[in-house]
């Protein structure tokens, strides 16, 4: 094993691949792990081999990624399950924490903050929270670059929009790397109505990229998509025709600051999009929280627990007794399939956000 | 620092302060565990 240090770090506002706090690279070692860390300030990068185990599902294997930039960047690796990491910093604006890029791995159970400009996605993305705080050209999910993986799932997360008021966005979600076969199921988008003023689409899909399907998920508190985009919530990125999706159906709406916007531009679903989508309040049991109320120090000294994290988040936005989200998932993902990210009180199988890790 | 070893590589239970960015490069099949720093 080799090392090597700076210095110092330096900050870039407009260059979100910097700084790099600690380099873990290695190929064809039986084993990688990496728990229990906490690094505070600058990214934590993880390049080569496959099979990583960052974090882990018992006490005090998550790694605490906190501050200033404080992302988690996975590049090169493929197979790798990233669990119980829990939330980042407060960040300044332009300079953001969250997962920066996941490769064919898995990411479960976190509670983070905004992700900016990732170059690759998670593979199977679940049961996290990404508070998104605000830059120009804010996204939630980005992808492009090399070697996307496809068949990527992101499933069952919660997206909620934490800051501010800025400008510039560019969606929630955006595919521009050429991925196909992707999946996008049961997540929560919270985009804070006129507190974030987000007015870009849920999703802006590059012409190179293919959905298999786009159901489950609850988007909220939009304002009117911009004529930029075409006016709908789900677009295509630098074209305007061409299916890219599928199927999608079953998601609900909940965007009254939006009533010009369409949920689906024409032609870019296969399928005849949203037969069944939920348009109507969604009645959840919380309400949204800006700014974010995690306090670092709480974190820092893990007397707040990821699992503490999310389940907060889960009470935030668990439908309540009544909720049209209730039972209006896909048939497909089984009886008592539910929109959003958490369901009614546990009893679907797959309604386990904020109820795993300790 | 350059360690070259055939065996397992960990990395516990150490403060890294001020020292900037790290790197640490592992070469060969065994374990690698980079824990509670």
């Amino acid at each position: 094993m080799s090392s090597a240090r700076t210095t110092s770090l330096t900050y870039v506002a407009d260059d979100p691949s910097v700084p790099v706090m600690l380099e873990l690279a290695a190929g064809a070692a039986a084993t990688k792990v990496v728990q229990g860390n906490r690094i505070g300030g600058g990214m934590l990068r993880i390049s080569g081999g496959d099979g990583w185990q960052i974090g882990g599902l018992a006490a005090g294997q998550g790694n605490i990624l906190i501050g200033v930039r404080a992302v988690l960047d996975v590049a090169d690796s493929s197979n790798d399950a990233i669990q119980g990491q829990p939330p980042a910093s407060r960040l300044p604006r332009r300079v953001q924490p969250g997962i920066q890029s996941v490769a064919g791995g898995q990411l479960r159970q976190r509670a983070g903050r905004a992700q900016r400009h990732p170059r690759r996605l998670v593979a199977d993305s679940r049961a996290s929270a990404v508070s998104s705080a605000t830059t120009s050209s804010s996204t939630a999910v980005t992808t492009s670059g090399a070697a996307p993986a496809d068949n990527t799932q992101i499933h069952h997360n919660v997206f909620a929009h934490a800051s501010g008021l800025n400008t510039g966005y560019d969606g929630a979600f955006k595919f521009y790397g050429g991925e196909s076969g992707l999946s996008i199921y049961n997540n929560t988008v919270d985009v804070a109505g006129t507190i974030g003023g987000f007015n870009a689409p849920a999703f802006n899909i590059g012409s190179g990229s293919l959905f298999q399907s786009i159901r489950n998920n609850l988007f909220t508190a939009f304002l009117d998509v911009g004529s930029t985009f075409g006016g709908a919530f789900c677009v295509l990125r630098g074209c305007s025709h061409g299916s890219r999706v599928t199927a999608a159906d079953y998601n609900g709406w909940f965007n009254p600051l939006a009533p010009q916007s369409a949920r689906y531009r024409s032609g870019i679903v296969g399928n005849p999009p949203g037969l069944h989508d939920v348009q109507a309040n969604p009645q959840l049991s919380g309400q949204p929280e800006v700014p974010y109320r995690i306090a670092e120090g709480c974190i820092w000294l893990g007397s707040c627990t990821t699992g503490q994290v999310l389940s907060h988040y889960r009470d935030l936005y668990r439908p309540a007794a009544g909720s049209p989200l209730v039972n209006a998932g896909s048939p497909a993902d089984g009886a008592g399939a539910f929109i959003g990210a958490v369901g009614l009180n546990g009893s679907h199988s797959l309604d386990l956000f904020g109820r795993v890790v300790p | 620092m350059t360690v070259t070893t055939s065996g397992s590589v960990v990395i516990e239970d150490s403060i890294f302060e001020a020292t900037g960015a790290m790197q640490f490069t592992a070469q060969g099949g065994a374990p690698v565990t980079v824990r509670e720093q």
